[in-house]
């Protein structure tokens, strides 16, 4: 009798990261226009919350499993991802655009009208959409080794209300020609970044371009990444890019050439997270300075988010050499994804023991909620509890970033950014399809061994039938179920388990009662 | 930027934009001898641009030597290729001062200024960025570093860093048939 190889040891998805996975299949399923458990807390599609940065945070987080964890299994997360990608062009996602574009006289206040608006969300300005669509696209050619979006019109923007009258607006763009847009956008703004409300140039939001430019020069052969960064750091070298008390300029206010700090939290976090991917040294000398007034320790040993206002005033302390005293501001009232950004920061600079704390913290106070075998962290616009515990919960956090931190690994986004996948890894035996509802927990190739090791588990306990089409599966070859031999290349095989080939993939169909681990050995 | 715009058969009346950057177009100026040009002006030839000012301490006088360089490795092929040298800073750049500040240092090099509206349109058309920085000796106009490669119809063909050196921007010359 055939023994199976040992299969444990390699990385798989615990209860918690698959659960984040399957929350944002569950959301992405929903049909076009429903977006329940993604509400915003203001109208309009302008806050920090918005669809389009939940929708792209989950993308990365769909990126983070199958590059970190499972990258035997574009199967699982390729469906999502493009859906993801194909929700961030439906209206109700960039329409806030229309409005947004005519300025803004908080965000610019030597205006005394607003200008003429436009409804294309990547023509011009709005880096805040254009630049995260930007970057998830780039991942996606990355993750998927493709060229699907880098077709003319393979990304439209349809303006079609149903009562005007006046006949649909497309506006269409290739991967390339978005590209093209940024990179000129760029050099017109001398460097310094591309605007997302008019007038108001966020650092960290001139960080997803850069991600683009890099997985778009995997495709083409280009180096326009080093370019860009060389001339970013160029031009914050001269303005400065930290304050006095060495954080990060939040935004820039481009007529006014003149920075703002909102007094929002989890700003630091944020840029340093983004700005990893290419600036590591200068990222990780200045975290640890950053994030010791912005967190605190809870009396039950756990990590939580200081008030803004609370960590300013340690800021202050230290800037005047005096040692901090660590108070409490009960007013504050939290708004922005202060605690999802500093978990993704905490993961991404590898801070593991404070992100334990923090995620601890999360799943104590925070309302931890399983639907449909997804794991989130529901709405809660309340600041405080009676006990002053912090019990924020805003969508970005709860539906991505948490899910986010727990699937990336230490320099993670670095790493993608550094190390990408080349021709040799698409080479290899992957799952690249799935059809019936299936989370895929394990899909790991090992190269030497010559072994493919798989575990699947029916969603929320609910059985189902499945079938994996696995690609570059060369004859010779023999399956395992659990520990017990399923089948071979010669034609053996055993009841409940079907195997057939077509072209170079193996597919194999099977009964899914329970978490199951197949091993395909070469 | 421009935008192709059409509506597709079938499509009713569907309006399709495709935005696409482009990279120059006309101009109307005037170079460092005070005659008026444009862009037709130097139909024919390659052209090498390159944006700055004459008071410009850091960027340019290292890029226009760059450009002289080029022109010297190019050899006969030089003859196919004008390189033209566009202030951001019309303000003092007249003619007179681009004629005296290139004769004396770069030969080789044609200077355009002209009107402060046509000069905006022009860095527009180029993606050019140049911002007043005043300082205790008058001012400054910190500005992009690319340099252009055009075509002999004014068609964009690439552009080049800071970081290029002269051979890069010759071959990239060669690399296109020559104009005779």
């Amino acid at each position: 009798m055939l023994a199976a190889p040992d299969i444990s040891g390699y990385p798989a998805l615990d209860d918690f990261q698959a659960g984040h996975v399957q929350h944002v299949r569950n959301l992405v399923a929903q049909q076009d226009n429903e977006w329940a458990n993604m509400g915003s807390m203001l109208w309009g599609q302008e806050w920090t919350d918005a669809y389009r940065y939940q929708l792209t945070q989950m993308a990365y987080t769909l990126g983070f499993a199958h590059f970190h964890h499972l990258p035997a299994a574009p199967g699982a997360f390729r469906p999502a991802f493009e859906e993801i990608i194909r929700k961030m062009q439906l209206p109700e996602v960039w329409a806030y655009w229309r409005e947004t574009s005519r300025g803004s006289i908080r965000n610019n206040p030597d205006i005394t009208e607003l200008r003429e608006g436009w409804r294309d969300p990547v023509f011009k300005e709005n880096i805040m959409y254009s630049g995260r669509f930007f970057a998830i696209l780039g991942m996606h050619s990355m993750l998927f080794d493709s060229d699907q979006y880098d077709r003319d019109g393979a990304l439209s923007f349809r303006w079609d209300p149903l009562f005007q009258g006046l006949g649909p607006e497309v506006y269409e763009y290739s991967l390339s020609s978005l590209a093209d847009n940024l990179y000129w956008q760029m050099a017109e703004q001398g460097w310094y970044g591309i605007v997302c409300e008019p007038n108001c140039l966020f650092l960290v939001c001139n960080q997803f371009p850069i991600l683009g430019f890099r997985f778009l020069d995997l495709r083409k052969g280009t180096s326009v990444a080093d370019e860009v960064t060389q001339a970013y750091q160029a031009a914050w070298d001269k303005r400065g890019i930290l304050n006095e008390y060495g954080e990060y300029w939040r935004l820039w206010l481009v007529e006014q050439d003149r920075p703002e700090m909102p007094l929002e939290g989890g700003g630091n976090a944020w840029t340093a997270l983004n700005l990893n991917a290419w600036s590591r040294d200068l990222v990780h000398r200045l975290y640890p300075d950053q994030i010791r007034d912005e967190i605190r320790r809870t009396p039950d040993g756990l990590v939580t988010l200081a008030e803004p206002t609370a960590a300013l005033e340690a800021r202050k302390a230290r800037a005047a050499g005096r040692e901090p005293e660590f108070t409490r501001d009960l007013d504050f009232t939290w708004r922005a994804p202060a605690f999802g950004y500093v978990a993704g920061c905490m993961a991404e600079v590898g801070d593991q023991e404070n992100l334990r704390g923090l995620l601890g913290y999360a799943d104590a106070y925070l309302n931890p909620t399983w639907e449909n075998g997804g794991l989130f962290y529901p709405r809660q616009d309340r600041s405080f509890d009676e006990n002053g515990n912090l019990i924020f919960m805003d969508r970005l956090t709860g539906n991505a970033m948490l899910g986010y931190a727990r699937l990336n690994v230490p320099d993670g986004l670095w790493k993608m950014y550094h190390d990408p996948w080349t021709a040799e890894h698409f080479r290899e035996p992957r799952v690249t399809r799935i059809d019936g509802t299936a989370e895929m927990l394990r899909a790991w190739y090992d190269r030497e061994k010559a072994l493919l090791a798989l575990t699947l588990r029916p969603v929320a306990g609910k059985p189902a039938d499945v079938t994996l089409r696995i690609s570059n599966a060369e004859a010779p070859w023999k399956l395992f179920r659990g520990d017990v031999f399923a089948a071979d290349s010669a034609g053996t095989g055993t009841p409940g388990l079907h195997t057939r080939r077509e072209g170079n993939d193996l597919v194999v169909s099977l009964p899914l009662p329970v978490r199951t681990n197949l091993t395909l050995c070469f | 930027m421009n935008s192709s715009c059409c509506t597709p058969p079938g499509s009713g009346s569907a309006t399709i934009v495709r935005p696409v950057p482009t990279v120059g177009g006309s101009f109307r100026l005037i170079d460092d001898s005070g005659a008026a040009v444009t862009e037709r002006s130097y139909f024919g030839k390659y052209l090498i641009v390159f944006f700055g000012f004459t008071h410009c301490q850091t960027v340019c006088p290292p890029a226009l030597a760059r450009i002289d360089q080029a022109l010297e490795e190019l050899g006969e092929l030089a003859n196919s290729v004008r390189a033209l040298y566009v202030t951001v800073d019309p303000e003092r750049d007249t003619p007179e001062v681009l004629h005296a500040f290139l004769a004396a240092r770069h030969p080789r090099i044609t200077g355009l200024t002209g009107p402060a509206e046509e000069i905006e349109s022009m860095k527009k058309a180029y993606h050019v960025h140049a911002r007043r920085v005043d300082d205790p000796d008058g001012y400054r106009m910190p500005h992009s570093a690319f340099t252009f490669l055009m075509g002999p119809e004014g068609d964009y063909l690439t552009h080049f860093a800071d970081t290029v050196d002269s051979k890069e921007i010759a071959a990239a010359v060669q690399a296109f048939p020559a104009v005779r």
